[in-house]
């Protein structure tokens, strides 16, 4: 027999009475999905540490106005989304991860023996997530939420303010940016390994006939 | 059942949403249809999909090692230290950006105040009172709306044209009627516009200034002190006032200040 847990609203009630540590369940409950949030945006661990932590600061200074027709999730997203786009306003310079930086290494990874499937779902996952970087904040938050923590747009037009038409529109313009900007960076991907095999090649004309039908299987 | 055909051009502007579910039900039939019998928009989808399963690949990620480590404390911890929350008594008034002019009133008066600036009035026309004339004892006020925060357009106010040109005609300040009200305000009770606020006879020198009944003059260090300190009990943080913390300047504060400013000499 499982003890029955109380649902966040029950929680809520509890921390309005007064029981502060009441609090805490909701924070190691949802503190996951709060980090997630942040991450999805702004694609940095450490500050998306400190944006869900600030966000389960500004969640409990404003829990007597809570609204109770509503998931707590739901206002978490939102304090957590909106926050972590404050962020990314805040340090625009902030690109995530460089292409160019990335281009470097995936291609350095390429000239040394083949990687394990672990490493290479990890170049994958950086190489996604330095292509997402570069998309719009506007467009990041709703292909983040969507594609990423798999909410409904009915959702994610509650969480970010903005209506259900817009959240679809920014949606399809996002999905199509990623496109776009995921074939970008294929090609420079593509021409850099060329540049780099060419260059290996002048320095190497001896082995021109073994390496190149190589690196071009990869 | 006919459904009506899309153009390649119309459904490859779908297929960004098709491929996520997000379609407009009311179109999902028909790019369906069209999708079954045209092979170029079939791989274009096809292709969409799988940059969309690239995505995916960020949404299995595993949580960085360590990452949330000790959070729950520490967000209990933040909130222990004295975060406001449900439970406390609400956090002081947000200070809103005023509108220019109460600004700048409001910049005025703690500027005058605090730096005990001499404003020369030649230039508006005011003389320099220098002594009084008229000698009804200085009383403490009753303070306007005690525990009501001030603003600026609750300062009193004097009409030009019933200021005397020299010299002033009762002890305090002589008010007309405020900003946006019937009624006259002063500092000092209404009616017989008595006031413990320093006045020009009170040894200290001073002038009302413009049409807002200011008192300018040079104020005691220890008054100002006295001053500086009700104003940041006023606000209740210990925080130094801003000229926007005019905003929430208590009126309990004004009285603090009145009640301790040096009496003045009876003639």
């Amino acid at each position: 027999m499982t003890t029955p847990t109380r649902d966040d609203h029950e929680v809520i009630r509890a921390c309005l009475e007064g029981q502060q540590e009441a609090f805490a369940v909701l924070v190691k409950r949802h503190e996951e999905r709060a980090f997630w949030a942040a991450y999805r945006v702004l694609g940095d661990s450490e500050a998306s540490r400190d944006v869900a932590q600030e966000a389960f600061v500004r969640v409990w200074r404003a829990l007597d106005r809570f609204d109770f027709s509503m998931a707590f999730t739901t206002w978490l997203y939102r304090i957590t989304v909106n926050l972590a786009i404050d962020h990314l306003r805040r340090n625009k310079r902030h690109k995530g991860v460089d292409i160019d930086v990335l281009q470097e290494r995936l291609a350095d990874d390429s000239r040394e023996q083949a990687p394990d499937h672990n490493q290479q779902a990890n170049e994958l996952a950086e190489a996604v997530r330095a292509v997402l970087s570069t998309l719009d904040e506007k467009y990041r938050t709703v292909i983040a939420l969507r594609d990423l923590e798999g909410l409904s747009s009915k959702q994610i037009s509650d969480i970010t303010g903005i209506t259900h038409a817009t959240v679809r529109w920014r949606l399809h313009v996002a999905r199509k940016q990623f496109r776009e900007a995921w074939d970008r960076f294929e090609t420079r991907r593509a021409k850099a390994a060329r540049a780099r095999m060419a260059e290996r090649d002048a320095e190497q004309p001896g082995e021109t006939a073994t390496t190149t039908p190589r690196i071009l299987e990869d | 059942m006919t459904f009506r055909r899309y153009t390649c051009r119309t459904v490859r502007d779908m297929l960004p949403l098709h491929v996520g579910g997000d379609l407009d039900p009311k179109h999902v039939t028909a790019v369906d249809e069209h999708l079954h019998g045209c092979l170029s928009c079939f791989r274009e989808f096809r292709e969409l999909a799988t940059l969309r399963g690239r995505l995916g690949v960020l949404a299995e990620e595993p949580l960085p090692r360590g990452v949330l480590d000790g959070f729950t404390d520490e967000v209990m911890a933040r909130i222990a230290v004295g975060e406001p929350g449900p439970a406390a008594p609400p956090p002081g008034r947000v200070v809103r950006l005023v509108t220019l002019p109460r600004l700048a009133a409001a910049a005025a008066l703690l500027l005058a105040v605090s730096l005990g600036v001499r404003i020369a009035l030649e230039g508006i026309g005011v003389e320099p009172i220098k002594e009084m004339t008229a000698g009804q004892p200085m009383t403490t006020g009753q303070p306007i709306g005690a525990g009501q925060p001030i603003a600026a357009t609750d300062l009193p106010v004097v009409e030009r044209d019933e200021r005397p040109t020299v010299g002033w005609p009762a002890p305090g300040l002589r008010s007309g009627p405020g900003v946006g009200s019937e009624q006259p305000v002063s500092f000092g009770a209404p009616g017989n516009q008595a006031s413990s606020l320093p006045s020009p006879n009170s040894g200290l020198g001073g002038q009302q200034v413009g049409r807002v009944g200011l008192w300018f003059g040079e104020l005691p260090e220890e008054l100002l002190r006295q001053a500086e300190q009700a104003l940041r009990e006023a606000h209740g943080h210990g925080r130094p006032t801003s000229i926007i913390g005019v905003e929430e300047f208590d009126r309990g504060a004004l009285r603090e200040v009145q009640r301790d400013a040096p009496r003045p000499r009876r003639p």
